[in-house]
């Protein structure tokens, strides 16, 4: 361990004793988080998937496929009309909307020949690791319902007696074929066989029980799919001023006792002692902010739009805070006075910014004001990529600003301490 | 002076704070392998004195020279180490890990730094309470620790900067045997210190100090040689004070007796408190 790593470790450790610190700096904003969540709509279920599905065949056959939908864990299904749906995806407030259109019913009848039975899937494209998982789970439940049908074969099945009257409109030589499936298939009776596992693969390769057409919709406008996308952001931020205010006041207290001064007489420059303190609070920050994201996604299902995006501006975010942090050690000689220093400081930033009201919820004039505080800067990143869909080049500003803030702040913080005389 | 032999040199150094002059042209040499006391009252300029020794603040004039360089180099820090008159130490650490992470902080590792932190632990007599966090330690076990991170990485060099305050008799007593013990094993110790039995105890030479200058600079015997004026002999006879003022005072009692029987009699050899009344004119514990 090189004497900086040495630095950031005993700093750390400080801040895990500290449980006044610890609990402001990582249980406070879970739990503000998690209280606003609440208050803003959040059920505290996991949340599901929400899929719609309009169903202009009203038939047996597509009633079991909706059945079958419902059925499932993962996702919550509602029937809705055609328009409204494709409102709703567009919104980003539904995954996709599962059009099953006129003839569908007449269509599943038909196992091992013919044109299987479609359904049109309408997708936000911005969810495509969801979408994929859709198809996946409309394939089990048509395949689930061809077994059920498979398993109680006799002459009097509905779909074999269908299938019976199909096959003869066919030419001579396909009706022969498909005659004689059939008439083996009565003769063997109900099948007992799984239709899972491999059985259900090698069909599939062959005939597939539904198609799945997917469209991708144009979104209009994204709101967050979940309340706690909106206030995890948030506690995020209120765990990185915490997280700031703990490490500032810390060093205030190093100095004021003393340690500082005997760290400075050991053969470390003031600039390495400096990177020891940057260590240790960038790791911290960088912790609070992947605790509260670990915990939104395990608890509350939150699943961010682009997760690269999201470790760029998690990293930017920290990085930021740090260099805040050694400028606002700088500005008092003691604790009391970096911490009222420092709470003077964010606490206006933190209001404009977005820490209170969420940025969604601004009026027009607040959130022109709002604009130039680097709170904002990271929160509308932290939201761009979890739930506002932003491009890269809407990170560029915001994150800009960041980084220039964090620099600035570093080097200002850093010239400051370097010459106080404590 | 600045030879082989000088551990601290300051010549004509001056230092200013605003209007207020904390150092006046002040001249110190500190010799290898003694404890050197630097005495004087709150505020005479003696832990400005150590913050330049140890290169935290430049002098504004005058040359400083430690263990023969200058004390801003990195290198040259590695073979001093400070006990700074606030208690520097972490609180919510324990003893160990404090002087493991000073340790650390002066690059030692491995082995030798287990061995280092041990021989500091047990120097200062801590090794029962090591585990405990600082926070829950008496004000004399903190001091104790002090010291010990100023030497867990073996410095040639020590200075105490008001080693004692606030601590029990016991617990200086303890410190006391720390100070003598590093002499023994060959470091230089600077001791700075408002108590003249302290200075009078433990030190070889004495710089006596006020408003930034030294008044004064000598062994306890040379200070009073030189200072401290004759030696007092009063005597009793008849219910009777006298007092008796001479350069010998064996003499002096010699001719008393001859001019009568004496009920009893005191002689007062004169001391550091004198040193200093006669060089400031004032009493030190006044000034303090």
């Amino acid at each position: 361990m090189n004497a900086i790593t040495a630095l950031a470790f005993k700093d750390l450790r400080l801040l895990a004793r500290n449980r006044a610190t610890l609990f402001f700096t990582f249980i406070w904003p879970i739990l503000m988080a998690v209280g606003f969540g609440f208050m803003f709509g959040g059920d505290g279920e996991r949340a599901k998937l929400r899929v719609l599905v309009n169903d202009q065949d009203r038939s047996a056959g597509s009633q079991r496929l909706v059945d079958g939908l419902i059925a499932l864990d993962s996702i919550s299904v509602e029937a809705i009309e055609r328009a409204l749906g494709e409102q709703e995806v567009r919104r980003g407030r539904a995954v996709a909307l599962i059009n099953v259109p006129k003839g569908f019913g007449v269509a599943s009848e038909r196992l091992f020949y013919g044109t299987p039975a479609r359904v049109q899937v309408l997708i936000d494209p911005s969810r495509k690791p969801e979408i994929g998982m859709l198809e996946g789970l409309l394939l089990q439940v048509a395949s689930q319902d061809m077994g059920r049908r498979l398993n109680d074969i006799s002459a009097d099945s509905a779909w074999l007696q269908s299938a019976r009257r199909d096959a003869a409109l066919l030419a001579g030589e396909q009706r022969n074929r498909l005659d004689s499936l059939f008439d083996a298939l009565e003769q063997v009776g109900p099948i007992t066989r799984s239709t899972s596992g491999d059985a259900e693969g090698s069909q599939s390769t062959a005939w597939q029980p539904l198609q799945v057409e997917t469209e991708a919709l144009q979104v209009q406008r994204r709101g967050p799919r979940n309340p706690f996308a909106v206030t995890f952001p948030q506690g995020m931020l209120w765990g990185l001023v915490g997280c700031l205010m703990g490490f500032a006041s810390g060093f205030a207290q190093e100095r004021e006792k003393g340690t500082w001064l005997r760290l400075r007489t050991g053969p470390l420059t003031a600039t390495q002692l400096m990177l020891g303190k940057a260590l240790a609070a960038l790791i911290a920050l960088l912790g609070v902010q992947v605790l509260l994201l670990l915990f939104a996604r395990l608890v509350f299902g939150l699943i961010p739009d682009s997760l690269p995006a999201l470790a760029l501006v998690v990293a930017v975010s920290a990085f930021a805070f740090t260099g805040l942090m050694l400028l606002i050690s700088s500005a008092g000689r003691t604790t009391q006075g970096v911490s009222a220093a420092g709470w003077a400081g964010m606490m206006p930033l933190m209001m404009i910014g977005g820490g209170m009201i969420p940025l969604i919820a601004m009026p027009g004039w607040m959130a022109g004001v709002s604009a130039f505080s680097p709170v904002n800067w990271s929160l509308r990143s932290l939201e761009g990529a979890i739930w506002r869909g932003y491009d890269g080049s809407d990170y560029l500003w915001p994150l800009s600003g960041l980084m220039l803030l964090g620099l600035l702040s570093f080097a200002l913080g850093a010239r400051r301490l370097a010459r106080a005389t404590d | 002076m600045t030879g082989t032999t000088t551990a601290v040199s300051f010549e004509n150094v001056g230092k200013r704070y605003g209007n207020r002059v904390a150092l006046d042209h002040l001249n110190l040499d500190v010799r290898r392998g003694e404890v050197f006391g630097l005495l004087g009252p709150n505020g005479a300029g003696k832990s400005t004195a150590m913050h330049i020794a140890v290169g935290l603040l430049a002098p504004d004039s005058g040359s400083v020279r430690v263990l023969g360089g200058d004390p801003r180099q990195a290198q040259l820090r590695r073979r001093f180490g400070i006990a700074p008159q606030k208690l520097s130490l972490y609180e919510d650490l324990s003893g160990r890990e404090n002087l493991v992470f000073f340790a650390h902080s002066f690059g030692i590792q491995g082995a030798r730094l287990r061995e280092r932190v041990d021989a500091a632990l047990r120097f200062v007599a801590l090794e029962d309470r090591q585990h405990d966090r600082v926070a829950g330690y008496s004000g004399g076990m903190q001091r104790r620790l002090n010291i010990a991170a100023a030497i867990v990485h073996e410095p040639e060099l020590v200075l105490l900067d008001e080693p004692t305050v606030g601590v029990d008799p016991q617990s200086r007593n303890a410190i006391f045997d720390n100070v003598l013990a590093l002499r023994a094993a060959g470091h230089t110790v600077v001791y700075t210190t408002h108590y003249m039995e302290e200075a009078e105890r433990l030190c070889d030479r004495i710089a006596i100090v006020d408003q930034g200058r030294v008044l004064a600079m000598d062994s306890l015997e040379g200070l009073v040689r030189h200072h401290g004026g004759d030696a007092q002999l009063s005597i009793e006879r008849a219910g009777r004070v006298e007092y008796l003022h001479g350069d010998d005072p064996v003499r002096l009692l010699g001719e008393a007796l001859q001019q009568g029987p004496v009920d009893t009699f005191q002689l007062r050899r004169p001391s550091l408190e004198q040193v200093f009344l006669t060089l400031t004119g004032r009493q030190l514990r006044d000034a303090a």
